[in-house]
């Protein structure tokens, strides 16, 4: 009878331990926690921003299978104090697996302040877009930070295979009609810039007509490529800056200011 | 179309021992010639390929809820190999998917209770692999990628597990239809966390870890 009991007492332990260990595939995008987070932060981002026609944000990525130095980087800048809202640049996860983007989304929640997520073209691989799209929200979306509108896109047009609008002018021209009033600048975010092989390149004039076409237009900024990079890449006067990697302990701060911007390569 | 396979080996080894063991009936007096050995051996071959067990398994990294059947073999009945096919309901993505495995067991010690009819398998090493039967997967990367864009497989997952487990050895199998059943446990992880995990200090192994439960029925 007592060994039946120790048992039991076993087995109900074993339970308990278990419901953590409890995976039904690597891509099963069952989902455990917060979700819907950028509808969530660009409501903060909004909020903390309101009114300020000057405010300093971080700008890192390519996080994926790098969760020391995110963790590290996510210390500095809650230390660093001087920071309204950190852009993230795409590609939470590496391998498109559930587990990677709440393992991303619980490191970067510990950030003290409000922060975005781009898509990255990793963040495509197997079921990963409906993971993004749950935990994170849709795949193209803005926001007002001060007086600045952030048009965030996804570029990711070789993961699609023309199967979704990528990238999608439709949410620009959008953008476009139903411009908030006040707003006298644009920052436009991607995680692959033009040129590069994960871009559907047949569209990059019509892309940079549309970009162009924004009020203010400050610069744009991208990911993907691994390494800090400045390039006026269709000659017309607009900045594309890259951002590298988290790998490779670098992130931007950028700080909007009344007249311009100030830009600053910081390494870790 | 691996399932094709198992089915299309499975009717050659059940119909021509059929054929075989009326032709057997009839000259079972006289001595066997050569074509009758040759058919014997031939028999005793393909009978071999029909699955003398089947599983039931709860979670494990291959579906929700997996059936399978395979084959118990080795002189101690220590290798084991299945077949399994995983269902994945779709949660947040767009379908239900199938996940269809292969594994290969090693179970080397069996401990009898007492003189009881319990047997405890301390120790199970498995390693199997699964493949996501959904057209969103892929094997190698679509033509559309440059060569080695990202440099693995979507649809196939490696994995390793050990595991223990208990086993009622039916003690008059005559009256019971089955040899013995077996309650399991496994822990496991895949290659791609393997990788996470080697990679980074911040991740600990408890969290790449998928535990499966779930019954063996050896007829």
């Amino acid at each position: 009878m007592r060994k039946w009991k120790t048992v039991g007492l076993w087995l109900c332990a074993f339970l308990l331990q278990g419901c953590e260990l409890i995976e039904y595939h690597p891509y099963d995008t069952r989902i455990e926690g917060e979700t819907g987070l950028t509808a969530k932060n660009v409501r903060l981002i909004e909020e903390k921003t309101r009114g300020k026609r000057e405010f300093r944000f971080a700008m890192i990525s390519d996080t994926q299978r790098r969760y020391d130095e995110t963790e590290e980087v996510v210390d500095l800048l809650n230390r660093r104090g001087d920071i309204d809202f950190v852009l993230h640049g795409g590609d939470v996860a590496d391998f498109g697996e559930t587990k990677e983007f709440l393992w991303s989304r619980d490191f970067l929640n510990k950030l003290h302040m409000p922060y975005v997520c781009l898509l990255g073209n990793h963040d495509c691989l197997g079921t990963g877009f409906d993971v993004y799209l749950k935990v994170f929200g849709e795949d193209n979306f803005a926001f007002t930070a001060g007086n600045v509108r952030f048009i965030c896109l996804n570029t990711n047009a070789l993961e699609y295979d023309y199967s979704h609008p990528v990238p999608n002018f439709d949410f620009m021209e959008r953008e476009l009609r139903d411009w908030p009033e006040g707003v006298e600048k644009t920052v436009v975010a991607m995680h692959v810039p033009p040129g590069d092989d994960e871009f559907n390149n047949n569209v990059e004039l019509a892309f940079e007509a549309y970009v162009t076409s924004f009020p203010g237009l400050q610069f744009c900024l991208f990911g993907h490529q691994h390494s800090f990079q400045e390039k006026d890449y269709f000659g017309d006067g607009v900045m594309y800056y890259g951002c590298t990697t988290i790998g490779k302990r670098g992130y931007y701060v950028i700080t909007i200011k009344e007249e311009g911007y100030e830009i600053e390569r910081c390494s870790f | 179309m691996r399932l094709s396979v198992v089915l299309f080996s499975l009717c050659l080894a059940l119909l021509p021992s059929r054929a075989g063991a009326q032709e057997m009936g009839a000259q079972a007096d006289s001595a066997r010639t050569r074509y009758e050995k040759m058919m014997t051996r031939r028999m005793e071959m393909w009978q071999r390929l029909i699955p003398d067990h089947y599983k039931m398994q709860f979670a494990g990294s291959i579906g929700m809820v997996s059936l399978g059947t395979g084959w118990t073999y080795g002189k101690k009945k220590q290798w084991e190999t299945d077949l399994m096919f995983g269902f994945l309901p779709k949660f947040e993505s767009e379908h239900h998917k199938l996940v269809f495995t292969v594994k290969q067991s090693y179970v080397p010690w069996r401990l009898r209770i007492g003189e009881s009819a319990w047997i405890v398998q301390p120790l199970s090493c498995s390693l199997f692999l699964s493949s996501v039967l959904n057209d969103k997967f892929w094997t190698r990367e679509p033509d559309r990628y440059p060569k080695g864009y990202y440099g693995f497989s979507t649809r196939i997952r490696a994995n390793l597990s050990l595991g223990q487990r208990i086993m009622f050895d039916i003690p008059d199998v005559s009256d019971w239809l089955v040899q013995d059943i077996s309650l399991f446990y496994e822990l496991g992880a895949c290659d791609t966390d393997f990788c996470t995990f080697f990679g980074d200090r911040s991740i600990k192994f408890k969290e790449i870890l998928s535990l499966a439960v779930g019954v063996k029925v050896h007829i």
